[in-house]
């Protein structure tokens, strides 16, 4: 946990900087006694610093001297990495083909891909659901009026 | 006269029969994903946002609303029969209520907690029927500095009831304020945070975001999980009714949980989990017998599943009378209602009394509804326990997916939504809660403009905060509760925060 302490903190003390940064640029004050447009993110942005110390501080000093197989395991077995890694693509590429395929087909090959290669299921399972959910949900979504992209297939 | 008034107009909205339909379709689904582990409210609500464009506001909000107390009836089942539960709320449920079924008494189990919950969401309904009028009178005459102490105290208390640590919890605050910042701002009209993006200009939307927290990376976290087998458990249910000596038992426990769950449920931050949790805790703590909690005693049943619905009921009243959402689903629902260009907040019950009214009149029918749903609809429910969770979360990933892209037909919401999916699920892995981070987000406008705009009414005086005693009052308790973890922690006592994994803050 340490080692993902460390980590962790140190993103938020960077992100907190981005803001506090920017914050500054926008102007703290504007007027007397009247706060400007980055007052508040200023003031936010080193209180998350601030907190994010007090994680990093003691994460940092039980790291020392300990060597790297001491450090924690982020994902709990080594199928993850690959489960999570489709799971990212199959999203990723769904975002990246739905306008010019269209929603039909793009669902239906999505479903393809995560149904078989996350958490394999038999071929024929993987058809009759994929078939299923993309024609169920297209009929929920028209129904409903929800215009739903169309591909260069016309579908 | 005005209450007659009221509740004749109430059920003259809610009866009409495309209203009748959409609540019902709203509880079904709220039951539903009550009884499916890994895809809570929160989600599911802001998933089915974009289908509600075509309806009118009443329309959509009675749905939507179905789901948000709905979800709260499903959520014993799972609980009860494989002791897992269906959402974060009915956890304590698991305790008793699985002992319960092993000991053959699931029906009187599941009847109770149908029952219970039917109660406490009724007993709530009338409260906030007679309650909403007046704080929303009241509410009317809050100013800027009444507005940034109330959304200063909110999300204090949001931080010190959630779960984990506190120091994490108000990091995550602290982020979602940050977020909160993007986009134009409203007093000076500049661009902040955009980093050069159009999209952000109009500021962060919520939906995308908490479809990633929410949604996604609960998926994300469950798949690379190996795949476990849930086992129903396997006995004939019977007898739903519970018995004369069951009533006996538990109308004590029915009784405390209504009220302090809805009390409960009002306090931003709390909401029905913690109605839940502190309900167990009272009748344990008060039963003569406090040793036959966890072993099935019908009471640590009762107790929570009315608790929880009597505080998703209160949860109403923050958000419909003053505008300040109380949780993560009120948050959500408070998106819907501004997608419908209606702001929820003190002057909705004068502008739009259809609205608010037709509202409660659906959410009495829908947990008559829901009664009916879950007695005699049960082995429904216990067969869709079955589907494996294999076959189940891409259906989630195609309806997240699908949802984003309807928000505004752009693919932008979707990428938005798989960032924070990954974001979601690297922080609940390293101990970061999301939930103080939707708040915020939602809250962090309310709390600046109030800030500011009272600084510029009192010339750039500070006392105007406590000088008026409302804020004054919101204020003090916000700083108390701020500082007393670190003096509690000398005394070696620790706050009464809950520190219980809940799969989704309610």
């Amino acid at each position: 946990m340490k080692y993902r302490d460390f980590v962790s903190s140190l993103f938020w003390m960077c992100f907190g900087t981005v803001f506090c940064i920017y914050a500054w640029q926008y102007g703290l004050i504007g007027g007397p006694g009247i706060p400007g447009p980055g007052c508040l993110p200023f003031i936010v942005g080193v209180s998350l610093i601030s907190l994010s110390l007090t994680i990093f501080i003691p994460a940092i000093l039980s790291l020392k001297g300990k060597r790297q197989s001491e450090k924690t395991r982020l994902f709990p077995e080594r199928d993850s990495w690959r489960k999570l890694l489709v799971a990212l693509a199959a999203l990723l590429a769904y975002g990246i083909i739905l306008e010019s395929c269209g929603y039909l087909l793009t669902s239906f090959l999505f479903m393809i891909l995560v149904l078989r290669w996350i958490e394999p299921q038999k071929w024929r399972t993987v058809l009759i659901c994929a078939v299923l959910a993309t024609v169920l949900s297209y009929s929920l979504f028209t129904a409903l009026k929800v215009e739903l992209p169309i591909g260069f297939f016309g579908i | 006269m005005d209450l007659v008034h009221h509740f004749s107009m109430a059920f003259q909205v809610a009866l009409e029969p495309l209203n009748l339909l959409l609540c019902f379709i709203g509880v079904f689904v709220g039951t539903l994903v009550g009884v499916l582990p890994g895809l809570g409210p929160t989600a599911t609500i802001s998933l089915l946002l974009p289908v509600t464009f075509k309806l009118t506001t009443v329309q959509a909000i009675i749905m939507l609303a179905g789901i948000a107390y709905g979800a709260f009836y499903g959520g014993s089942t799972t609980s009860i029969l494989i002791n897992i539960p269906g959402e974060a709320a009915s956890v304590v449920t698991c305790i008793d209520g699985y002992q319960m079924a092993r000991r053959g008494r699931a029906g009187p189990a599941l009847g109770i907690s149908a029952f219970g919950s039917f109660i406490g969401g009724t007993f709530a309904l009338v409260l906030l029927a007679v309650l909403a009028p007046p704080i929303a009178s009241a509410a009317l005459n809050f100013g800027p500095p009444e507005f940034f102490a109330l959304a200063f105290l909110g999300l204090t208390l949001v931080t010190y009831l959630s779960s984990g640590s506190m120091v994490r919890a108000l990091m995550m605050a602290f982020v979602g304020l940050l977020m909160g910042y993007i986009g134009a701002d409203i007093v000076t009209g500049n661009e902040r945070f955009t980093f050069g993006m159009t999209k952000l200009i109009g500021g962060l939307d919520i939906v995308p975001v908490v479809m990633g927290l929410f949604g996604i990376s609960e998926v994300l976290l469950n798949i690379e999980k190996s795949s476990e087998t849930r086992e129903v458990f396997q006995t004939q249910i019977k007898e739903l009714l519970p018995t004369r000596d069951d009533w006996k038992k538990s109308s004590g426990a029915i009784t405390r949980g209504s009220v302090l769950g809805f009390f409960l449920g009002v306090i931003p931050g709390g909401g029905a989990l913690i109605a839940s949790f502190a309900s167990y805790a009272l009748e344990k703590r008060i039963a003569r017998d406090p040793e036959n909690f966890g072993k099935g005693d019908i009471r640590g049943v009762a107790g929570p599943e009315t608790a929880n619905n009597a505080g998703a009921g209160g949860a109403f009243i923050p958000l419909l009378t003053i505008g300040i959402p109380c949780n993560v689903v009120m948050a959500v629902l408070m998106g819907a209602f501004m997608v419908h260009g209606v702001i929820p907040g003190p002057r909705l019950m004068e502008e739009h009394p259809q609205l608010f009214w037709g509202v409660l009149g659906s959410m009495y029918i829908g947990n008559v509804l829901l009664l009916v749903l879950n007695l005699p609809l049960i082995g429904l429910w216990v067969k869709i326990l079955k589907i494996p969770y294999s076959l189940l979360f891409p259906l989630i990933f195609l309806f997240c997916l699908i949802g984003a892209y309807t928000l505004g037909n752009n693919t932008q919401d979707v990428y938005l939504m798989i960032i924070f999916g990954v974001a979601g699920y690297l922080m609940k892995k390293n101990g970061y809660e999301p939930a103080p981070l939707i708040l915020a987000l939602v809250l962090g406008p309310t709390l600046e403009n109030g800030f500011r705009q009272s600084l510029i009414l009192a010339n750039g005086n500070p006392v105007i905060f406590i000088s008026r005693p409302i804020s004054a009052v919101f204020i003090f308790v916000a700083l108390f509760l701020l500082l007393s973890p670190p003096i509690l922690k000398r005394f070696g006592k620790k706050r009464p925060g809950l520190l219980v994994e809940g799969k989704e803050d309610f």
